[in-house]
């Protein structure tokens, strides 16, 4: 029973994050319409980014996102305005296939870079918890990294309602067309939703960097997970990310206790078929 | 008078579907242009042009001074053209007045303060001020095309075109968009308006060009236009329906 209890804390904090690993790529679905199949690849990116300052500078994991955030928000910039938006006129086809350009191309150089070795963001904080009973226990990086995620996406929609550029990105996401009518440059909008979503895999490939071993090519799993939160939130619904990042960290979890760790994955892929066939357009679509 | 716009034989076409064809006309500051035509005369695809929702393939538009025949719409927007659509097409997903901040915060480069600012003079002048919190996506037809007007004035453009207005509304409400126009007119704005029922704009307009397949049919007074047999012609069919 506690080691139930155990798993369903660890899922729900993990879920925590998970909303945030899905986040951006849900408001690139919803503003820009690409399915960016480089988002796993472009937060693993950043974890590496990170582990190259934290090298660098001797700083911990945490002290590196200084730097992380706005790199990532600069390469998403120049990734939508220099490539994405060119082919954006030419149908879904060709975004698709630039965003899977990117994940092959992260992935060979990180691996040149960095070799296929496993890495990871140490910090003392990983060994660290907080007992609740005898035998239950709170991870402290668990938790920082569940406050996190939900930081991340409470500071989104915050900004989404409440800045003038957010209200132009959500107009733009509406109708494009009548955008540009208010003067909005629509390509520069996609620019920045872009930059912003980077900065939410900036933020999360740091959290899963400390949390988790990483690789060039981890970026699939997390591409999965970010892919799963969209599909059963609901594209374009920020409250409807975080709920689902608690149902997919949860089922993740908890199944994997049950059923073993090595099923865990499969578990994840297995909520995420089932809630596209019994409801594909999301908990909370629009 | 300055003349403001200047279309000097345009051309535009849908992919290889030609819609206009040497059309070319002037509009004079602060006047209103009458734009009428039967249904698929190429009224809308006129907006579209001069909006930059389409380039011309042949002909230029010259707008207060500079050549904006290949301008984005947005560029064109913050020069000063604002247009709405003749189905309106509000942001549906923010209020009100969140639709009318876009304009104001995009269309011209101003300070916070004087943004919102501009919002609520907008929002009071189309009458919209009291729904300023409604999600634009719920509004009746009549306060949907107020807000197409209210967030293109919002950008405050020296040219508006006005897409059929009063198209699917009933009398008593065209009669509250006319009293919107004509308040406008006294604000000194340059108008090109559209509408495919002649009779809703009547004696409004300084100017009327008729458009018929795509090209201008005949221009001049009002009267003039309207007593022409060309204009007969081509609404004979039309209004007896
Ligand atoms: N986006 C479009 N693509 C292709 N053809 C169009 C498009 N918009 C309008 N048309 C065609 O162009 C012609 C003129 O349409 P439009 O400008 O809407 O006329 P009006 O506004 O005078 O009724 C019509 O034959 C219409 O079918
Ligand atoms: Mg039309």
């Amino acid at each position: 029973m506690d080691a139930i209890l155990q798993s369903i804390i660890q899922g729900l904090l993990l879920g925590g994050l998970y909303a945030a690993v899905g986040v951006g790529m849900s408001m690139i679905f919803g503003i820009v319409q690409i399915t960016n199949l480089a988002h796993g690849d472009f937060l693993v990116l950043a974890s590496f980014v990170s582990l190259s300052v934290m090298g660098a500078m001797g700083w911990n994991p945490f002290l590196s996102l200084i730097i992380v955030i706005p790199v990532m928000f600069v390469i998403g910039y120049i990734v939508q305005v220099t490539m994405l938006n060119k082919v954006l006129s030419r149908g879904a086809e060709p975004p698709l296939l630039v965003t899977f350009g990117f994940s092959i191309i992260i992935q060979n150089l990180l691996l040149y870079f960095f070799t296929a070795n496993a890495q990871k963001l140490s910090t003392p904080l990983l060994l660290k918890s907080i007992a609740i009973s005898a035998n239950i226990r709170i991870p402290v990086m668990y938790l920082i990294a569940c406050l996190v995620g939900v930081a991340v996406i409470i500071i989104l929609g915050f900004y989404m309602r409440n800045t003038y550029q957010g209200k132009a990105i959500r107009a733009t996401s509406d109708d494009n067309e009548a955008a540009q009518l208010m003067g909005v440059n629509i390509k520069r909008t996609y620019g920045i939703a872009m930059g912003i979503s980077m900065m939410t895999a900036g933020v999360t490939g740091v959290m899963i960097g400390v949390l988790f071993n990483f690789y060039p090519s981890s970026g699939s799993t997390y591409l999965i997970i970010a892919f799963a939160v969209v599909v059963i939130g609901g594209i374009g619904s920020i409250n409807g990310t975080l709920v689902a990042g608690f149902i997919f960290g949860l089922a993740q979890v908890v199944g994997g206790q049950i059923l073993g760790a090595t099923y865990q994955q499969l578990i994840g892929y297995i909520v995420l078929l089932i809630m596209l066939i019994v409801r594909p357009q999301g908990l909370f679509s629009k | 008078m300055r003349k403001i716009l200047n279309v000097d034989n345009l051309h535009v076409a849908y992919g290889k579907f030609k819609v206009l064809h040497e059309l070319s006309f002037d509009v004079e500051e602060s006047q209103v242009l009458g734009v009428i035509g039967p249904n698929g005369a190429g009224k809308t695809t006129l907006m579209n042009a001069l909006s930059g929702l389409v380039i011309p393939y042949d002909g230029t538009v010259v707008f207060d001074g500079v050549n904006i025949t290949k301008k984005s719409p947005d560029e064109r927007c913050r020069h000063g053209i604002g247009r709405t659509y003749q189905v309106p097409r509000p942001f549906e997903g923010l209020t009100v007045f969140e639709n009318v901040l876009v304009g104001a915060a995009y269309g011209v480069g101003k300070s916070e303060r004087a943004v919102i600012a501009k919002a609520v003079e907008v929002l009071k002048s189309t009458s919209l001020y009291e729904k300023s919190d409604t999600v634009a996506g719920r509004l009746t037809l009549l306060d949907r095309k107020r807000l197409e007007i209210a967030r293109a004035l919002a950008t405050e453009p020296k040219l508006l075109l006005l897409d059929e207005v009063a198209a699917g509304l009933t009398d008593a409400e065209v009669h509250e968009v006319m009293e919107l126009v004509e308040y406008l007119k006294g604000t000194g704005i340059t108008i090109i308006w559209i509408e495919h029922v002649i009779k809703t704009m009547a004696e409004s307009t300084d100017k009327l060009l008729c458009l018929s397949t795509g090209t201008g049919l005949i221009y001049g007074d009002p009267d003039y236009v309207m007593a022409s047999k060309e204009v007969e012609e081509v609404y004979l069919g039309v209004e007896e329906e």
